[in-house]
């Protein structure tokens, strides 16, 4: 048995509802021992050896954060990459500010290109929108370099802008683009199914170890710079199941960064249903019957229901967006219903990507059956993402026994474009109606879904106590949530919706020894300035990770 | 377009339309071509056994030539690997997914250099389509499938109901299987359509020009001229017709706003014989797709 280490701090948040309070933890093993006083703790330390650590008695000490969904390969994909963006990001080391205006825009480009030390066949940037940084063409990317492939990403993922030594480069045919409904030959760009050309001439490139590998250890620091000690991949084989374990198990043994992650395969793994339900069931239950310390299954499952919020394909019913198209289903509804059945009726929990009202609706009408077929208790059927939905439905949430974990940034990097261009002020100021879940009293996490936005719990949890768009409007003040709201959704809400909360999420005898310390204290700070508050180390099973700046 | 660019067609419709078993017919007598079969589901398609020549991996290659392999993660990578094979298929037919819009797919399949535009053929089950068409979550798709395909297969309808349909719904050409589809296709012509890549025009309308070298027949022009979307002003050229002792004479094409007609070309006009120019409205990509439809 090792040695006791007690760590002491300003004020510790144990968020337990018994003793939210503590200025001392001790832990061994990597495990909590107790959280209290020096003075309480005085029965363990009399009779075991142990050392008293005070490098954090001025600091505020937090479990964990816990992010229960993002996606370690998308990640991994676009941290390699130049990020310009219309938006502050903090990535590990590097700050990036917020760049808007067609001239800055490409000034930035040309600085970032000419800083670039040409280690990758091309040169991508991403986070460019049309909206901040107005048309970006070809040609002004042929201006920065006619010989190097200069490649720019669009925030959505949705499309790209190519020089013509990147068209080059990737081979496409420059007939087909000619004739391509949805490429620009002229301009250079490539939208939507246009997009999936890029990709596929991509996909070789962004796949290779050099680039992957890069990114996933790039991503390790994110994740610890956002004092992240456990997040969740919710939908491991989103590109293949067996590539995605091999390098995310490899960069774990080699580099056995300060986070686990739990390991939430697709369940549909197909895409469409092919044969019966209960052989693809049964398929994906035999590949995740595998794990590491670090990686770890829990008989949870994801599915999905309707297009992204991102790329305006949720589905909405009446009077859907102003410019009339349609979302997209991105399963079939009945089938969504017929691959949901084996995993309920095995035990599992499951997770249903939810962007737009008739996605909830389609969740929720499918939760409600599954319960009238073979009702479950505790079974926290969790709503994802959490884009809109209507107050009935979070009624209907909270009497099928459902729990949600929610993108809230959606509000602050959306909502003011979303009002004005795609689906009006009512249901764009009300997007993740958190207010209303508080009010419900349904359990309720924060995520990122990385990188559709930071893997920062504190920048989350600012825009979910503040809801201020970009503009620094408040959008729908009745939806704001509590600090105390907020702290819970990014610690032991996230472990509960991962159905964790047994061993994560608070700071309780037993539980992991997983810290997040903080430099000030998020009860006590100005709300607006809960996105700055200084995460300043993480204790991950009990040892201490500096995070340097 | 290039001259050999494959002709492809894509087989859409709402699950349990029957897309499965016309491509099945199909590959039982597939007309001589060698097809390249996509397809979601694998196992449905119930293939003979002794129609199979081998398996490899996810194709299967048929003894009459053609062959059938799934789609996997991403269409567009499994169709540009398809059509860069040593024997490239004369013919490409892929099974949309159930909730796929056919138009996404042609889009998406634009981004193959190798193929034509891509002919939709959306399948439509009579015993589920009144359902299907009031579904709350499936509703406007089925509807969308419908009214963005060139050509619709009408199946299990009763007679009263295909009645109503022909009466009430769209102005599709209709056709029982994909050879019925593939006679309505002058697929034989090599025709070129030529995008000039000018700039928009100010006054609102872009113009086409179309090469067609070898002659057509009336009912191909007539299944072409149908598919047209409203956004299709006029068309206007002269073309070969074949007639029906089996000669073809120069006709001259008028289409404006609905109505067409063809007479017999003049002198001069048959000597530009084999182009016609359209004027479309500019505005939405998916008009120009939807013109793609009928692939002349």
């Amino acid at each position: 048995m090792g040695k006791i280490t007690v760590f002491t701090a300003k004020r510790i948040h144990t968020m337990t509802d018994a003793a939210p309070y503590a200025s001392a933890v001790a832990v061994r093993d990597g495990l909590i021992v107790e959280a209290g006083t020096l003075d309480t703790l005085r029965p363990w330390l009399e009779v075991h050896n142990h050392t008293i650590d005070t490098r954090f008695a001025d600091k505020i000490i937090m479990p964990g954060f816990i992010d229960p969904h993002l996606h370690p390969f998308i990640g991994a994909i676009l941290l390699p990459t130049n990020f310009i963006t219309a938006f502050e990001w903090n990535l590990p080391n590097k700050h990036i500010p917020a760049t808007r205006g067609h001239d800055e825009y490409l000034a930035e480009l040309a600085r970032q290109f000419a800083a670039d030390d040409n280690s990758k066949p091309l040169f991508v940037s991403w986070g460019y929108h049309q909206i901040w940084h107005g048309e970006v063409t070809r040609a002004q990317l042929n201006d920065i370099s006619t010989t190097r492939p200069v490649l720019v990403w669009h925030r959505s993922f949705h499309e790209f802008i190519l020089n013509d030594a990147a068209i080059d480069t990737l081979g496409i045919d420059r007939g087909m683009m000619a004739r391509h409904p949805q490429i620009n030959a002229e301009t250079g760009r490539f939208s939507e199914t246009g997009a999936m050309a890029t990709i596929a001439a991509l996909k070789p490139i962004l796949f290779a170890p050099d680039w992957f590998g890069e990114g996933l250890e790039r991503l390790h620091e994110v994740l610890h710079h956002g004092g992240l000690t456990t997040v969740a991949d919710m939908a491991w084989g989103i590109f293949d199941y067996e590539m995605e374990w091999a390098a995310y198990a490899g960069t774990m043994a080699q580099n056995a960064p300060p986070y686990r992650c739990m390991m939430i395969p697709r369940g549909l793994p197909d895409p469409e249903l092919t044969g019966s339900a209960d052989e693809a069931f049964g398929r994906v239950e035999a590949l995740a019957n595998r794990g590491t310390e670090r990686l770890f299954f829990d008989r949870h499952v994801k599915f999905f229901a309707d297009g992204a919020v991102f790329s305006e394909l949720a589905q909405f019913d009446a009077p859907g967006f102003i410019d009339g198209h349609h979302g997209e289903w991105m399963t079939a509804p009945e089938q969504f219903e017929e691959i949901i059945r084996p995993y309920w009726r095995a035990g599992y929990r499951i997770h249903v990507h939810c962007s737009g009202t008739l996605g909830h609706e389609l969740a929720l009408d499918v939760l409600d059956k599954m319960q009238s077929e073979h009702p479950r208790f505790d079974h926290r059927f969790s709503i994802e993402h959490f884009g809109f939905s209507t107050e009935e439905q979070v009624h209907r949430i909270k009497a099928l026994g459902a729990v949600v974990s929610a993108n809230p940034f959606y509000v602050h990097e959306l909502s003011d474009a979303y009002w004005k261009h795609s689906v009006g002020f009512e249901r764009a100021s009300q997007m993740v109606r958190l207010g209303a879940l508080a009010r419900a009293d349904v359990p309720f996490a924060l995520h990122s879904d990385y990188t559709m936005a930071p893997a920062q719990p504190l920048m989350l949890a600012w825009v979910a106590v503040n809801r201020l768009s970009e503009n620094g409007e408040v959008m729908c003040e009745n939806e704001r949530i509590s600090v105390h709201d907020a702290m819970k959704a990014i610690t032991i809400n996230a472990a509960y919706v991962l159905g964790q909360e047994g061993s994560l999420g608070s700071i309780r005898a037993g539980k992991k020894a997983d810290f997040t310390v903080l430099g000030e204290d998020p009860y006590e700070v100005d709300p607006m300035h809960l996105k700055d508050i200084r995460v300043h180390a993480t204790v991950f099973e009990g040892v201490v990770h500096d995070i340097d700046r | 377009m290039n001259s050999a660019a494959i002709p492809t067609i894509i087989v859409g419709g709402y699950l349990g339309a029957g897309k499965t078993t016309l491509i099945n017919a199909f590959l039982r007598d597939p007309q001589g071509l060698r097809a390249l079969v996509m397809v979601n589901d694998f196992g449905a398609i119930n293939i003979d056994a002794d129609l199979i020549e081998n398996t490899s991996g996810d194709t299967i290659a048929l003894t009459n030539g053609c062959a059938c392999c799934s789609i996997g993660d991403s269409l567009l990578e499994a169709a540009l690997k398809a059509t860069n094979a040593a024997s490239a298929p004369e013919l490409l037919i892929v099974e949309a997914s159930g909730v796929s819009r056919p138009s996404r797919i042609a889009d998406t399949l634009m981004g193959v250099a190798a193929l034509a535009p891509a002919n939709c053929l959306t399948v439509v089950n009579g015993a589920r389509a009144t359902r299907n068409s009031t579904d709350k979550y499936v509703g406007q798709l089925f509807r969308t499938q419908i009214d963005t395909a060139g050509f619709l297969a009408l199946n299990r309808f009763e007679a009263k109901q295909r009645q109503a349909f022909l009466q009430n719904g769209p102005p599709k050409p209709l056709v029982n299987s994909i050879s019925e589809l593939l006679d309505l296709l002058p697929r034989y012509i090599g025709p070129t359509i030529n995008h000039r890549p000018t700039p928009e025009p100010e006054d609102g309308f872009r113009n086409l020009t179309i090469s067609l070298e070898t002659p057509i027949t009336l009912a191909q022009l007539k299944a072409w001229i149908g598919s047209f979307p409203p956004s299709i002003e006029r068309l206007k050229g002269t073309v070969m017709i074949d007639n029906k002792s089996g000669d073809a004479e120069p006709m001259l094409v008028n289409y404006s706003q609905g109505l067409f007609d063809v007479c017999t070309a003049s002198p001069k006009q048959a000597a530009n014989c084999g182009t016609m120019v359209m004027i479309m409205r500019k505005g939405t990509k998916s008009d120009f797709r939807l013109l793609m439809v009928g692939n002349p």
